[in-house]
């Protein structure tokens, strides 16, 4: 099984913990956007929603940075924390939290995801979606870089190796070594 | 087999469609202000734990003194006294308030930060 290494270094946290700006401007460039795409699934696809809980998500976090031990990836704290956020909202307006389909948890569905073609209403579901961008966003910043250029960009192997600077049975390597690492992010369902 | 022959794997088509799907939508730009505001907070929250011991310890240090040097107060001074008693008094009552000052005047930061 491959480990993955916490994505946050320490010099990162250490500069978030004595409240210099630059880190914290790191932080928001770092994972700003990914926060948002989290909060957007999250809630159900609700704009504005989705950038008051990407925005209180931070401001909390910073409340709570000392109190982060650096034991999870940084980002995984930050969508525990947009989580709860969520959750509070959704608890004022009365709403539950959307369940996973069919009551299964997430990593039996991402233990198919080898097998068979996960469904498009699965697919749909904004509490997977969200997990998704969790994962992608949870993995070293290298593996994180590769797998959207491949999937989302759509590369091949070898555009892959040209771009990544390796050879092609390198870069196959490394490509499989990134699946396998999402494939354990996305077992690590976090719902703290 | 070329890659480019080669028929998509079960695992590939699903990857294809959720990172594509993790990717979306674009992200509003954050507040400019916003990092600055973050790093004042964590900062803060540094600064207040530290502060509010000390400002605590401060008080109760300067009670003690005086409560110390109350008996030597010559004894037709009772208003030397009654000041003994209030300068403390008052310290606890203010180190409160200046907190709960403090406190909103940060959350009207954050939210000049948001708007």
């Amino acid at each position: 099984m491959v480990k993955v290494l916490p994505s946050a270094d320490p010099q990162l946290i250490a500069g978030l913990r004595r409240g210099d700006p630059g880190a914290w401007a790191d932080l928001c460039n770092r994972f700003g956007d990914a926060l948002y795409r989290y909060a957007f699934h999250l809630t159900g696809g609700e704009a504005s929603w989705a950038e008051d809980v990407r925005q209180e998500t931070l401001l909390a976090s910073a409340e709570a940075i000392r109190s982060y031990r650096g034991e999870a990836p940084l980002f995984g704290w930050l969508c525990a924390i947009a989580r709860r956020k969520a959750a509070d909202e959704l608890r004022r307006r009365g709403r539950m939290m959307e369940p996973l389909p069919d009551g299964a948890d997430a990593s039996t569905i991402w233990d198919r995801m080898e097998r068979e073609p996960l469904p498009e209403d699965r697919i749909e579901q904004a509490e997977l979606r969200a997990e998704v961008v969790r994962a992608l966003w949870n993995l070293p910043p290298e593996y994180h870089r590769l797998l959207v250029a491949r999937y989302a960009e759509g590369m091949d192997v070898d555009a892959l190796a040209r771009r990544f600077g390796r050879s092609y049975k390198a870069m196959e390597s490394l490509l499989s070594r990134a699946r396998a690492a999402l494939r354990n992010q996305l077992k690590e369902v976090d719902h703290a | 087999m070329p890659e480019a022959n080669k028929p998509e794997s079960i695992e590939e088509r699903n990857l294809r469609i959720l990172v594509s799907a993790a990717l979306t939508p674009a992200a509003p730009p954050l507040p400019p202000g916003l990092p600055s505001q973050l790093a004042f907070r964590a900062r803060g929250n540094t600064a207040a734990r530290m502060d509010l011991p000390l400002a605590a310890a401060g008080c109760s240090a300067l009670g003690l003194v005086l409560l110390a040097v109350l008996p030597l107060l010559p004894a037709g001074r009772t208003d030397l006294r009654w000041w003994a008693l209030v300068v403390p008094a008052a310290n606890l009552l203010l180190g409160p308030f200046a907190a709960y000052l403090v406190v909103r005047n940060r959350k009207g930061e954050v939210f000049h930060a948001k708007t």
